[in-house]
């Protein structure tokens, strides 16, 4: 069973879909708990849309992003290169979350989501690229059988 | 993504099943929209069905919670998976969101 999925994709939202059942059919062949398939998919839903909505000054759709997803034991690592602009994760405002509901804008609460669900989070840009790399533990199966 | 729509008394319940996520958020913001424009103020959402919450799914919740306040109508989610749950506690929703695990408790929030 393969343990890398390597997948290249366009900065175009209609791409997300196909993503999702490609991500999906390589997760579920491995035996990982619900909240880690739930976590790479967060992760991958909002960092992809935040690229798409804020990573290029132009129109086009036609910029090359690469993802990668490996499974490590009961977790998952993901990493996310795009040539769009810099944007480091790590050092995004933290949304207000005490300010009361109805006046708070609600920005900021995609990647305000990935950085508490998931377990590591890194960020370097390298050559006018952004490299993103995410990973989320899951707890190791209780085997039962010792 | 399914949306069920069901109506108890005054109580509009959606039973939502599979993904609430950017593709799937503005059919279920134009049915919640819609209901509470057409009056009823008190909603029951039923996670039950539910695996996947994005931001997106997150933001028609908050402004649905938004628009019931001037006929000071409620919202009441219910049936959570523990990670669900635990998405809403990190975005800090479950301070203005009553949670609940089941929908009879859901329903009694209303009585």
């Amino acid at each position: 069973m393969a343990r890398v999925l390597e997948i290249a994709l366009k900065s175009d939202y209609d791409e997300l879909g196909r993503i999702c059942i490609s991500v999906n059919e390589f997760l579920e062949s491995h035996e990982l708990s619900p909240r880690v398939l739930y976590g790479v998919n967060l992760a991958l839903e909002e960092i992809l849309t935040n690229i798409f909505k804020y990573g290029y000054d132009d129109e086009c759709k036609d910029h090359d992003i690469s993802v990668r997803l490996e499974v490590e034991g009961p977790g998952v690592s993901v990493q996310i290169v795009d040539d769009g602009n810099s944007f480091d994760l790590e050092k995004a405002p933290e949304p207000d979350l005490s300010i009361p509901i109805s006046e708070r804008t609600i920005g900021g609460l995609g990647i305000h989501l990935v950085r508490n669900m998931l377990d590591t989070i890194n960020y370097q840009r390298v050559d006018d690229k952004n490299i993103i790399e995410l990973s989320i533990k899951g707890e190791a199966a209780c085997s039962g059988k010792d | 993504m399914d949306i069920i729509e069901e109506k108890s008394n005054d109580i509009a319940v959606f039973k939502l099943n599979g993904s609430l996520d950017s593709n799937t958020s503005p059919a279920f913001e134009e049915k919640v929209v819609a209901i509470i424009e057409g009056g009823t103020s008190k909603i029951i959402v039923d996670f039950s069905g539910l695996d996947y919450i994005s931001s997106a799914g997150l933001r028609v919740l908050n402004l649905a919670s938004v628009k019931l306040k001037p006929s000071n109508g409620n919202l009441v989610l219910c049936c959570l998976q523990d990670y669900v749950r635990e998405v809403f506690e990190i975005a800090g929703f479950d301070q203005f969101l009553p949670i609940v695990a089941t929908m009879e408790d859901a329903t009694a929030k209303f009585n």
